[in-house]
């Protein structure tokens, strides 16, 4: 062998090696084995996507990279293609090369011909030069961790800087409803696919609290005709005339089934398909239709894409549903206020009230910075249907407790307990059998979370999942 | 009794779940039967001062800053007479900032402030790393014995002259700029901080403080606001406090975190 292939045949198999040490300690082993790959054997990353010749499709965004990826691997693996996805969630630099590596043989060669990849906000310009994408779909941009990221804007910048200095990728998949998004691609050359969801204005008339970019680029506040959620929807500037462009691929009479899904009428110039998926919320038909845009820029077809979309199950945390002994948890991960938000409006969309665990963790992954929680609209959500009880638990059990507090949840529905173990337990023993629990976890609460119930034997590792 | 609070440039200046101190002033004035009205008071907008009784500043992205930091001369006067008239004032970061001289960009350019507070803030460039982290900091003022607990999150370094006490002494955190050993700014009722959180929630004491002002200046000294019950939110600054000032290595904690 020659010395360059010895040196990916080390790479490639100590990835192996420690992706199996750690599952054998019970984590995901969806980094580390990248980062020791990379080590060994530089830009390897880049050698075996390039192998990826069908397509190589980056998904970026706050809010539905995971959900809006694996709906596109799904779709992209029912057309007979083989694909490699970091489906674990991994979505930085190290996390994209973990994917492909494990993927490949010892020699180097991989057996796929696409790639899909969610990406880190910040890490976007990291991969992109690394892997050389041929779709990059642009989800949305909300305030997440304020604490690593330092500001919205500067994210926006980032990626439009990213955007002109490279005129890469040959085509861009963006969403029409996020301002953010649109006003950062002026000037963009690439050819942009417009994704978005019609809606009737008297149906999504509110901007929720937890709004962030309601300003237009020239100073004035924007207009909205209709809110998707937090500031996405039909938005348009009164002063400098900018506003929503026309989407190619846009979901129109959506009808939402609170907790089961929803309906609605897929678009895409002259074609139409119908459109039903069983995740919950409008978000996630802002993801589905992003996801077939993606697609669709491959050729797959309208109406495929749709059929796909049908049979897809919430990933990983995104109002997952498991069986823990004799009850059921629905399981949703929180990172910001907007996802926060929605995740409780559809939650609490459908009654009884029930019993809520709120998990939040103050770790880098969860952002340390909790201020966030006071521009989640638990006031709006809580109006309508208060919780039985609340759970509050995590390193910042207090804090959420506290939340809810001033959210008009009445202190003897609050109880902290701030070890998860215990937690679980409490929430279990106060819930009658036929009632689901909804948990709202913090990202590595949820991490936490998770190995409690693959201990129980209630779910599955997340590698399985 | 009433209260009627002006949230300053409340759409603009909203980053950081600063909008969770209004909250807490209305549910605390709610609480104890008192009425609350907030009205916003935005870009353009007139600052009838004499129609409040307590003001809230929050903090922003930097481009919303720009557009902030213009308005504010004109609304100069009316904070100045305010704040003359021993009505409270807080500011939270941006705003913070933006109520000192100046604020000194990374690039050199120049925001001029309001001088309501005699300080001045710099940005020591981008490559600098941040203050960031959780803060604890000691008041002892106006017979207040107290801590604040929060979080900050500033590139820019605040200087106090001798014009403005600070807010307190840090205990843990960089406070105003790292090197001096103070957080925030005082100067008459008007307040100014670093601090996130947000910052009233898990400071009861200060919130009611800031009532007690408003109150006392409109319905006089008699004014008394009879306590409630913290508990919760005493346990969550505990907890901060706690954290902060223990000095355990990183795998202990990992241990006792289950």
């Amino acid at each position: 062998m020659s010395l360059p292939n010895l040196r990916t045949a080390a790479a490639i198999t100590s990835a192996r090696l420690v992706r199996s040490a750690t599952r054998f300690r019970g984590h995901g082993g969806s980094t580390l084995p990248g980062v020791i790959a990379s080590r060994i054997d530089p830009h390897l990353e880049s050698r075996l996507s390039a192998q990826l010749t069908l397509g190589r499709w980056l998904v970026a965004g706050t809010n539905g990279k995971t959900t809006t990826s694996r709906l596109l691997a799904e779709i992209l693996c029912a057309s007979d293609l083989r694909i490699v996805h970091n489906r674990q969630g991994a979505n930085l630099l190290s996390g994209v090369t973990t994917a492909l590596v494990l993927a490949a043989s010892p020699v180097g060669r991989i057996d796929a011909s696409a790639g899909v990849f969610e990406v880190d906000e910040a890490h976007l310009p990291a991969v992109m030069s690394a892997i050389s994408p041929t779709v990059l779909v642009l989800l949305n941009l909300f305030r997440d961790q304020l604490d690593r990221y330092g500001e919205l804007d500067r994210i926006a910048s980032l990626w439009a800087s990213v955007l002109t200095a490279t005129g890469q990728p040959q085509v861009i998949v963006a969403n029409a409803d996020d301002p953010q998004i649109v006003q950062l691609l002026d000037g963009a050359s690439q050819q942009i696919i417009w994704f978005g969801v019609d809606l009737d204005p008297q149906d999504h008339p509110d901007l929720s609290l937890s709004a962030d970019a309601r300003y237009c680029h020239c100073g004035e506040q924007l207009d909205y005709t209709a809110v998707l959620y937090g500031h996405l929807g039909m938005w348009r500037c009164c002063r400098c005339g900018r506003s929503r462009p026309a989407p190619d691929v846009t979901a129109r009479q959506v009808t939402l089934h609170s907790i089961q899904g929803s309906e609605f009428l897929l678009i895409a110039g002259s074609e139409l398909a119908p459109g039903r998926l069983n995740l919950p919320g409008l978000y996630n038909v802002s993801n589905a239709i992003a996801a077939v845009a993606a697609a669709m820029a491959a050729g797959v077809r309208m109406e495929h894409a749709a059929h796909v979309l049908q049979q897809a199950v919430p990933a990983y945390g995104r109002g997952e549903m498991i069986r823990g002994g004799d009850r059921n948890l629905m399981l949703w991960l929180v990172k910001n206020p907007a996802g926060f938000t929605e995740a409780l409006k559809t939650a609490f969309g459908a009654p009884p009230a029930s019993t809520v665990i709120m998990a939040v963790n103050d770790d880098i992954a969860d952002g340390r910075d909790v201020s966030w929680l006071w521009d989640v609209d638990f006031e709006g959500v809580f109006a309508s249907n208060l919780p039985r009880q609340a759970v509050c638990t995590g390193t910042r059990g207090y804090d959420i407790a506290v939340r809810l507090k001033y959210a008009g949840v009445p202190e003897e529905r609050v109880l902290v307990r701030p070890g998860l173990l215990s937690a679980v337990e409490v929430a279990r023993g106060i819930t009658p059998s036929s009632e689901a629990i909804y948990t709202f976890a913090t990202y590595t609460a949820m991490q936490q979370l998770r190995r409690i119930f693959v201990r129980r034997k209630w779910a599955k590792p997340a590698w399985e999942s | 009794m009433e209260l009627r609070i002006a949230h300053l440039y409340a759409e603009l200046m909203n980053i950081y779940g600063d909008r969770g101190n209004v909250l807490v002033l209305r549910k605390r004035s709610l609480w104890r039967g008192i009425t609350c009205h907030v009205t916003s008071i935005g870009l353009g907008e007139l600052l009838d001062w004499q129609q409040f009784d307590l003001f809230f500043l929050g903090g922003g992205q930097d481009r919303h800053q720009h557009l902030m930091a213009r308005d504010l001369q004109s609304k100069r006067d009316a904070l100045f007479a305010a704040v003359a008239d021993r009505r409270p004032l807080l500011a939270v970061c941006g705003g913070y900032q933006l109520l000192g001289h100046r604020y000194r960009e990374a690039d050199g350019a120049e925001l001029a402030g309001i001088g309501l507070f005699d300080a001045e803030t710099e940005h020591p460039g981008l490559t600098t790393p941040r203050c960031v982290g959780n803060v604890v900091v000691a008041c002892e003022w106006a017979g207040i014995q107290q801590t604040l607990v929060g979080f900050e999150n500033h590139g820019g370094r605040t200087f106090l002259g001798s014009n403005s006490a600070p807010l307190g002494r840090v205990i843990a955190g960089f406070g105003n700029n790292g090197k001096d050993g103070y957080e925030g700014a005082r100067a008459g009722t008007a307040y100014g901080t670093y601090l996130h959180g947000s910052l009233l929630p898990k400071n009861p004491w200060f919130a009611d403080h800031l009532l007690s002002l408003a109150l006392q200046r409109r319905y006089g000294a008699d004014a008394m606001i009879q306590p409630l019950d913290d508990r919760l939110e005493d346990a969550a600054h505990r907890t901060i406090v706690l954290r902060c000032t223990q000095r355990h290595l990183p795998w202990i904690r990992k241990f006792s975190s289950s």
